[in-house]
């Protein structure tokens, strides 16, 4: 037993000192360790003046499964005229942060690819950009960060060199090719009711989540509504919203519609029926029909009344 | 000028003739390096539609070509099998006593998906995700082929006294060679072949390991191919044997709303509290007082979709 804990404790220093080691030696040779990269690429036939153009960010894991990212994109604002985002064709299955552009030149992003991603060039986001004048520009990342496949939340290195884009003058007499047109909707999906108690004070929430290949989410809206179902959805009152939604109707006898648009106006919608139904009490049309038969009850009556006291005259 | 079903007629005539043309010869091949998947792009085979407007009297039905991927390879004997299509849980079946499965999927627009599928063997373990990306064209059927998915491996001790036996064990398919890999000081690998159910059992000797931490992992081999290496077991060499709690401690933690599955509505909890104050700390998978990144990185990794 002694020698067991001796062993034990010769174990514990020698683990301590191969960390060290290790630590010392990733230091000195960190150029050569193998890190997942963020890297640019641009239209090969280069960047003109007043030509729009798509600068894309892949992420090449060196072989390592991955499963998270996030980061800043900087470009100059005063050179590149910003257009917006396309993260369609994502690797990035549920974004945390949807790419925005958070301030003049700087692009957020933030996401998860759940059961990890391993590949050389899987695509995280387009910037689309019009170039502004002459000249030569850098794009760079900042704060990245990437997580191993792991399940303990490791930080996989990471290598970010920046694009020297230049920009070249407009081209004489250039056919402008125009962006292909998105035409597809965004992708089938079912919004699943819950309740927890670490949110929404344990009230029903509705959560949904979908792809569109193309162009990209632009954003989602909700609209609860009783009995009936709706007929025309333009009747309906539509409110932008973010899964997890807190549901008004916390009876869940309404319908729910939640409608995902991408970012070119495909609208894709899906409708959920109300867990519950209503009590008698609770469906106006209802009491449109007993109001009715009152008045008409009461109409029957007074002509009756009438009748009567016309012919005791 | 023709008329409405002698258009139909007409496009039909044509899609056919294509079909005859193509569907058979016009293929491409792609092998997945990392999980040695193949991937074969078909030409589609068109499926019949009703002409628009209805109600005009029968024939004239117009063939669209129909987009579809076919899933194909090996889990465990009669386990169950399910399929993620970028992240959400869209198809289950289960695997006949061969451990052979297939899934097909459809009504999918053209672009690329990250799909997975995990197996659950006889006794509840579950595999590693088997995650790998697709670019699907419109109108063709794509069949992913070859698909092995990793075996499933536990321990019966986390810590074991030092010349004790350790028992590793899990399932993969039938008559299948197991490798089982031991991350130690000198990493051992152990053969053991997996029984008609696919279980597989092998008792590990640990008088020459040293003390300290140990790790095992399994992989599966069959004459039709082999599985990548599946998820690592950590166990220790110590003074004393500790028995291996059944359940799985990050599993259940990713679990948010305790519904046996990691998926969404998880993610939508610790989503309404990124980057929030003062978290619920059931749901800091980090355990470090904030939801950020790295819990999510940490749920990414037990998803179940």
């Amino acid at each position: 037993m002694q020698n067991l804990r001796t062993q034990l404790k010769i174990s514990n220093q020698r683990f301590l000192s191969i960390i060290f080691a290790f630590s010392f030696l990733s230091f000195l040779f960190a150029g050569s360790v193998s890190a997942a990269e963020l890297f640019f690429t641009a239209d090969p036939n280069g960047v003109r003046v007043d030509e729009q153009s798509e600068i894309k960010l892949f992420v090449n894991t060196e072989d390592e499964d991955i499963n998270a990212l996030e980061g800043k994109i900087i470009f100059p604002s005063e050179f590149l005229d910003f257009q917006g985002i396309k993260d369609g064709a994502s690797i990035i299955s549920l974004w945390l942060e949807r790419p925005r552009l958070a301030e003049a030149g700087v692009v957020v992003f933030s996401g998860i690819i759940p059961g990890g991603y391993n590949s050389a060039k899987g695509l995280i986001l387009s910037l689309v950009f019009r170039a502004k004048e002459k000249t030569s520009v850098l794009i760079k990342t900042s704060d990245v960060k990437i997580f191993s496949n792991n399940g303990q939340g490791n930080l996989a290195f990471a290598k970010t060199p920046a694009l020297n884009l230049k920009i070249y003058s407009p081209q004489p007499n250039s056919m402008v090719q125009p962006m292909a047109a998105d035409n597809y909707l965004p992708e089938e999906f079912i919004p699943i009711i819950g309740r927890d108690e670490n949110i929404f004070n344990n009230q029903w929430f509705l959560v949904f989540s979908t792809q569109d290949k193309d162009s990209g989410i632009d954003y989602y809206a909700v609209a609860e509504r009783r009995s009936p179902a709706a007929a025309d959805y333009s009747d309906l009152n539509w409110q932008k919203v973010e899964s997890p939604y807190c549901l008004k109707d916390q009876a869940l006898k309404s319908f729910i519609y939640v409608r995902a648009m991408d970012k070119a106006g495909n609208a894709r919608m899906s409708a959920l029926s109300p867990t519950h139904s209503l009590v008698w009490y609770e469906k106006y049309r209802l009491w449109i029909i007993i109001g009715l038969g009152m008045i008409l009850a009461g109409a029957a009556g007074l002509i009756l009344k009438r009748r009567n006291i016309s012919r005791i005259n | 000028m023709l008329n409405n079903k002698g258009q139909y007629f007409f496009i039909g005539i044509l899609l056919i003739i294509g079909s005859l043309f193509f569907s058979d010869y016009f293929f491409v091949f792609a092998a997945n390096s990392s999980q040695n998947i193949i991937i074969k792009v078909i030409g589609s085979t068109p499926v019949p539609t009703s002409p628009p407007g209805g109600g005009g009297g029968g024939g004239g039905a117009a063939l669209l070509p129909v987009t579809q991927v076919v899933f194909s390879g090996r889990a465990y004997p009669g386990s169950g099998v399910s399929l993620l299509k970028d992240a959400q849980l869209v198809a289950k079946t289960v695997a006949d006593p061969g451990a052979n499965f297939q899934i097909s999927l459809t009504g999918l627009s053209a672009g690329s998906y990250i799909f997975s599928l995990y197996s659950e063997d006889n006794s509840g373990r579950r595999s590693n995700l088997f995650t790998f990306p697709i670019t699907i064209t419109s109108g063709v059927i794509t069949q992913v082929s070859n698909i092995f998915i990793a075996p499933t491996i536990d321990l019966d001790k986390s810590e074991v006294k030092k010349g004790d036996n350790l028992a590793i064990f899990g399932q993969s398919a039938a008559n299948a060679a197991i490798t089982i890999a031991v991350h130690s000081d000198e990493e051992l690998f152990l053969k053991v072949k997996s029984d008609k159910s696919g279980a597989y059992f092998y008792n590990l000797d640990t008088t020459n390991l040293t003390i300290g931490q140990h790790a095992v992992m399994a992989k599966a081999a069959l004459a039709e191919g082999i599985s990548p290496f599946g998820a690592a077991v950590g166990f220790s060499v110590g003074l004393k044997n500790v028995e291996k709690a059944p359940a799985k401690k990050g599993a259940e933690r990713a679990d948010a709303n305790k519904d046996g599955r990691i998926n969404l509505i998880d993610f939508s909890i610790s989503a309404y509290w990124y980057k929030r104050p003062s978290p619920p700390s059931s749901i800091d998978l980090s355990g470090d007082g904030k939801i950020d990144i790295k819990d999510f990185s940490i749920m990414a990794y037990y998803w179940t979709g």
